[in-house]
Formats: structure tokens, sequence, C-alpha cells
């Protein structure tokens, strides 16, 4: 009896499963979970764990000079002077950050350049940012003060990207100010 | 004769001074010539390679070597820092990145000092470290012990 009635209840809702819902529905539902998994790793998202990874942590703040003067979208802009690179401005970011989906090198070459509207000298760090590949755009290279790669922490030839959590792929160059000479 | 005294006795006290550290300087210095590497805390990046500094740099002037260590590795006998400088910022980058270790009879290092102690090449970077850390790690143990 208790088999029965079990086996009627069984049949009821496989059938009205099956008169609601269609093969198509399933297959496509699947199919959206399947492709969906495999294209989350790639959506332009700050990686969470990879910034966990790193040791040193935040990227460093920006200590704002009095004036600013120029166009961060061009090479001849004053922060510039040592950088040698693409410049993240052009790139989806920013002079002082990354554009989305890159990470910034925790580890960097520090420089400095002089401020035309108040004539001092302030101290540039020229994060790079990494885990995309080359972003192509503003290509700017000024090497003042540049050392040679014997002198590694003020060369700017090297790629910092392969000393950051992210991966060794150079996207571009940001300009951050960390205070006055 | 009492000009050539006042000489003699200004002399006398321009020597006799110890030279002012200027802590913006040494700070700046750091900036210019580690901190890329170093990070700005001293905390470095060990899994690329980096050393970190805090909470540890102190640790080298206990066991025979380390003093001379600190001013003979390359980043630092080598970079473009006047001795002056380097005794001054190693200075300042002890007492603030390692001030817990340091505060027992920390004898500051000197222009004359760095001077000299840079003078040797240091060949065997890696090798002469991987010594300092094992006479640190057992000096620890035994006070542990103690």
């Amino acid at each position: 009896m208790l088999f029965k009635w079990f086996d009627k209840l069984t049949e009821n809702t496989t059938r009205q499963s099956a008169r609601l819902t269609s093969r198509r529905s399933f297959l496509a539902s699947v199919g959206t979970v399947l492709v969906g998994t495999a294209a989350y790793p790639l959506l332009p998202v700050w990686r969470n764990g990879a910034q966990a990874a790193s040791q040193a942590g935040a990227d460093p703040k920006e200590v704002s000079p009095g004036q600013d003067p120029g166009d961060p979208e061009s090479c001849e802009y004053w922060r510039y002077c040592a950088i040698d690179g693409y410049l993240c401005s052009c790139c989806g970011g920013t002079k002082t950050s990354c554009p989305p989906g890159t990470q910034m090198a925790p580890i960097t070459w520090i420089g400095t350049c002089r401020n035309p509207a108040d004539g001092k000298d302030y101290i540039i760090s020229y994060n790079d940012c990494c885990g995309k590949s080359a972003c192509g755009r503003c290509q700017c290279i000024r090497n003042e003060n540049d050392t040679p790669a014997y002198l590694p922490a003020n060369s700017n030839n090297i790629n910092w990207c392969s000393g950051g959590p992210a991966d060794v792929v150079y996207n571009c160059s940001t300009a951050i100010i960390l205070g006055i000479q | 004769m009492p000009v050539l005294f006042l000489i003699i006795a200004a002399l006398g006290a321009a020597f006799a001074l110890p030279i002012q550290a200027d802590e913006r300087r040494a700070k700046v210095n750091y900036m210019l010539h580690c901190q890329g590497c170093h990070t700005p805390d001293g905390s470095g990046l060990s899994e690329r390679g980096v050393p970190s500094l805090k909470n540890f740099m102190g640790k080298f002037l206990k066991v025979e070597g380390g003093r001379e260590f600190l001013i003979q590795v390359p980043g630092a006998a080598q970079s473009t820092l006047n001795s002056e400088q380097l005794a001054e910022m190693t200075n300042w980058m002890l007492t603030s990145f390692d001030p817990q270790s340091v505060q027992d009879g920390f004898q500051r290092y000197s222009a004359q000092e760095v001077q000299r102690l840079r003078q040797y090449k240091l060949v065997k970077v890696t090798e002469t470290r991987a010594n300092l850390l094992n006479h640190i790690n057992n000096k620890n143990r035994l006070q542990e012990h103690q």
C-alpha cells in the first residue's frame, strides 16, 4: 500500500517536472554554469587572493603635492622624468593606480623629479602594474638619473613585476609621490 | 697667542662633537636607495628574496661579524652614499626598524667605521649571510634554554 502510494507520487512528480521543463533548458542551465565558472577568473576584477598572498600588502599612498601641473596622459608630465614604460593613465588606470585586472608590484624603483610649479624635488615611486599583457599605449621612455642594471635600486630597465606576487607580465607604470627630497 | 688658543680650542670642540645625525636626510636616503626593494616599513618580500629588516636587523649586531656585514652587504657598501650618509642611514634604520633589539648598548656607526668596513669587498654574500643567520639562531636557542 505504502509502496504503491510512493510509486504514484514519484511518477506524478517526474511527469510534472517533464511537462514544465525541457531537456534543452536543462542543458542551457548546465552550459551557463560551466561557461560562467570558466570565465569568472578572466573578469577584470581585483584579485583578492593574490593580494592576500602579498606580504607587503597595501599599495603606496600618494603624498599630495601642492600643485601638480601638466597632463598625466602626456610623457612630458613632470613626474614621469625617469619612467620607462607605458603610462597607466592611458591604459585604464591613473598616474597612481593600476588598470582593472592588474596588480601593483610591491617592489619598485624610486627616483626624484622636479616639480616645475614649486621648483622642489619630489620622491617618485614608479610602481609597475602586472598580470596582463603590455598595455601598448602612451609609451614613455625618459631616463633621467637612471642607473645601469648593476645598480638595480635605481634602474628602470628592470621588469619590477618579476618581484611581485601577481606574475611577471608587465602592463604599465604609475608615478606615485612619496615625499619631498 | 690668545687667537691661536681660540682656534685650537674651536678645532678641538669640532672634532669632539659627534656628527649631528639628520633624521630626515637618513629617511630620504633610505627611500631613494633601499625602499624600492625593502619596502617602506622594512618588511621586504621574503618570497622573492628580499630579506626583512623589520624586528630583525639588530640581531646581526649581536653575533660576530654581523656588525661588519650590515655595512659590507653590497646594497650598502656599493651604494652611492658617502660614508657619513651611510652611517647615518644605517643608524636610522636600526633604531626605526628594530628598536627592540638595539636598545641595549647599541653603538652607533661612525663615518670612520663605515669608511673602513666598506673597503672590504664581500664576495660570498649568500654564504656569509647564511652563517650569520645560523649564529643568530643558535644564540636564540641558547637564550631560550637559559
